[in-house]
């Protein structure tokens, strides 16, 4: 769905100012938005749930501070939240994982771990391989791709530069290649 | 198998599958979403709206709202201050409010404009603070009534300062004056403050053509020594030193006269009366009880009491030596007993018209009439007759203004003395008693 991104912007304003109604239908706008950006990132719809409640809860207790900038639209401030909170989860996941010692070295830093694509139909195949590149790489290939956010804004989003986000994702497309080079085999 | 281009791997990154919550999922989520916002903004309303909005957004809200609101709050800052005011402009020394009455009046005096509107605000509130003295002191409160007399006090002197430096129009100044006065006498205040010129003691002792002032200004002794006798001279030289009105050295001048006169002309003079009067006339010097001269202006009327009778001389001089003199020769007796005598005093305060009349007349010599010259020339003579005369008769006109008092003294002298003196010799005396004065510093 196609939203104006003044549309956006007047909502986050009536939020700030304490509208309910206007963060409602914030939430109506992005919710999927945001679960698609950690659905394919973590194990099940559950923590994927669970995240993108995270995000919105951490979205209204920081909507007071949020300036509104020329050029930068709110959702990428809204991705920056999530990826920070899927890192948070990846971490968590990894001390949880490395309480196992057996599982200890099977889990890559930061690294997404492998989602439930048993579920998934062919054409979501993309998606599985998406999942098996690194987090920096999922991220620019997600917010360029499905979000077609700017070299700008993913560098926001990342904290660093445009060139390095477009270092990252001529390497995220040929690594991607690569992937599903190796799902059809 | 060729690889995928980049054209295609980025249309099947586009292409991928649109997850979306379930529905139950995204309405729960949605209520608990909604459910946190309202605990956050109830819990800190203010807080959450000061942070999105800054500090005066819901002032500024409340006033876009509701547009009577500023109007209301300006009509009850103005009652309140106002009244505040008020009060504070009634409140008296001990009050709550007469610190900020004062506060007040300084920030006012800095808004006003103008030196005559400045002065005129100074001596109202002098009268302010006189108002509030009457009522404290009516009150009983001593204290409190001694603050506001200090400052009453204080603002009458800043009024004086304004006055003395011309911060006020003519017009402006006669109505302050008036009323300062007014004020004045509320408080038994002289007109003129009690020294204000610092000059405190001045004792003049003649002795033959010198005299030495002995002086206390701004509580340091001095002593300085002019060349000359004659007393107006003297206050002149005095006032001239140390730069303050004559009148000032008037209100304390003494005047003394030793028995020695020193002068070398009337040295022999006085040898030679001295010498005749002990000789011929030890009755009549033992006869001279009362002499008593009091200078007015220009003029000196001497009383005298010898040999039990009373008389009045007027003389045209205030140089000491020649009112000696003239005594002396009216009495026929020498001029020692007279100075044991003689008591010098200004009669009252000198109008300085007159005095300057006296100057003006003294500078213009040349063009003074026939008749004058002749009564300055004369001047023992025409004091000899005035013997016994009233005091009243003595005449401003008839005053013979000299061109030098210390050069008339010296002609009565000459005329006295027959000759037997050098006047050049006496005006070498004269001419340095403005420039010879000793330092006061210097005899301190």
């Amino acid at each position: 769905m196609e939203v104006n991104q003044n549309t956006i912007d007047e909502l986050v304003s009536d939020a700030q100012r304490g509208d309910t109604a206007s963060v409602g239908r914030l939430f109506d706008l992005l919710a999927d938005r945001v679960y698609r950006y950690v659905r394919f990132r973590v194990h099940g719809d559950d923590d994927a749930e669970d995240l993108t409640q995270i995000v919105f809860l951490e979205m209204i207790r920081s909507l007071p501070r949020y300036k509104q900038q020329e050029g930068v639209r709110f959702t990428t401030w809204l991705f920056q939240i999530a990826r920070f909170r899927l890192i948070d989860h990846y971490r968590a996941a990894r001390q949880e994982v490395t309480l196992d010692p057996e599982l200890a070295d099977t889990q890559p830093q930061l690294q997404a771990p492998p989602g439930d694509f048993a579920a998934l139909g062919s054409g979501e195949v993309i998606d599985r391989a998406l999942a098996a590149l690194p987090e920096q790489y999922q991220t620019v290939l997600h917010l360029r791709y499905r979000e077609d956010c700017s070299t700008q804004e993913i560098a926001a989003v990342l904290g660093t530069t445009e060139g390095n986000v477009r270092v990252l994702q001529y390497r995220a497309l040929n690594t991607l290649r690569d992937q599903l080079d190796l799902e059809k085999l | 198998m060729t690889p995928m281009t980049d054209q295609e791997l980025e249309a099947r990154l586009r292409n991928a599958s649109r997850t979306s919550l379930r529905p139950d999922v995204h309405a729960r989520m949605r209520a608990s979403v909604l459910a946190e916002f309202q605990r956050v903004t109830n819990s800190s309303a203010d807080r959450y709206n000061e942070q999105v909005n800054g500090p005066f957004h819901f002032i500024i809200q409340l006033f876009t709202t509701h547009p009577m609101i500023p109007a209301l709050i300006a009509i009850v800052l103005i009652i309140s201050t106002a009244g505040t005011a008020v009060a504070a402009d009634r409140a008296k020394p001990g009050d709550r409010l007469y610190s900020i009455d004062r506060g007040l009046e300084v920030a006012k005096f800095a808004v006003v404009f103008g030196d005559d509107a400045k002065t005129k605000y100074l001596q109202e509130l002098a009268e302010e603070r006189g108002r509030e003295f009457g009522e404290l002191e009516t009150e009983g409160d001593a204290a409190h009534a001694e603050e506001a007399q200090r400052h009453a006090l204080d603002a009458l002197e800043r009024v004086r300062i304004r006055l003395e430096n011309n911060q006020a129009s003519d017009r402006a100044r006669e109505e302050i004056e008036d009323r300062i006065d007014q004020l004045r006498d509320r408080f038994d205040l002289e007109d003129e403050p009690g020294n204000p010129t610092g000059l405190t003691e001045a004792e003049a002792t003649v002795h033959g053509q010198t005299t030495t002032v002995q002086y206390e200004f701004n509580d340091r002794k001095s002593t300085i020594t002019l060349q000359t006798t004659d007393v107006d001279q003297i206050v002149t030289s005095l006032a001239d030193l140390l730069n303050i009105d004559e009148a000032a050295v008037r209100a304390v001048l003494r005047v003394e006269i030793t028995g020695d006169n020193s002068g070398r002309g009337s040295d022999d003079q006085d040898e030679n009366a001295n010498g005749n009067v002990n000789d011929d006339n030890e009755d009549n010097q033992a006869g001279l009880t009362e002499a008593e001269a009091k200078i007015q202006g220009g003029t000196t009327v001497v009383k005298l009491e010898f040999n039990d009778q009373k008389s009045v001389l007027t003389l045209q001089t205030t140089d000491v030596n020649a009112i000696v003199q003239a005594i002396a020769s009216n009495l026929g007796i020498d001029e020692a007993t007279v100075r044991a005598v003689l008591k010098i005093e200004y009669e009252d305060d000198q109008g300085a018209e007159n005095r300057n009349v006296n100057e003006n007349q003294n500078t213009n010599s040349g063009d003074q009439e026939d008749e004058d010259q002749n009564d300055n020339e004369n001047s023992n003579e025409n004091q000899n007759s005035n013997t016994n005369s009233d005091e009243g008769e003595s005449d401003d006109e008839d005053r013979n203004g000299n061109e030098n008092q210390n050069t008339n003294s010296d002609e009565n002298g000459q005329d006295d003395s027959e000759g037997e003196d050098d006047p050049e010799d006496r005006e070498e005396d004269n001419s340095g008693s403005g420039g010879d004065q000793e330092d006061p510093e210097d005899n301190s």
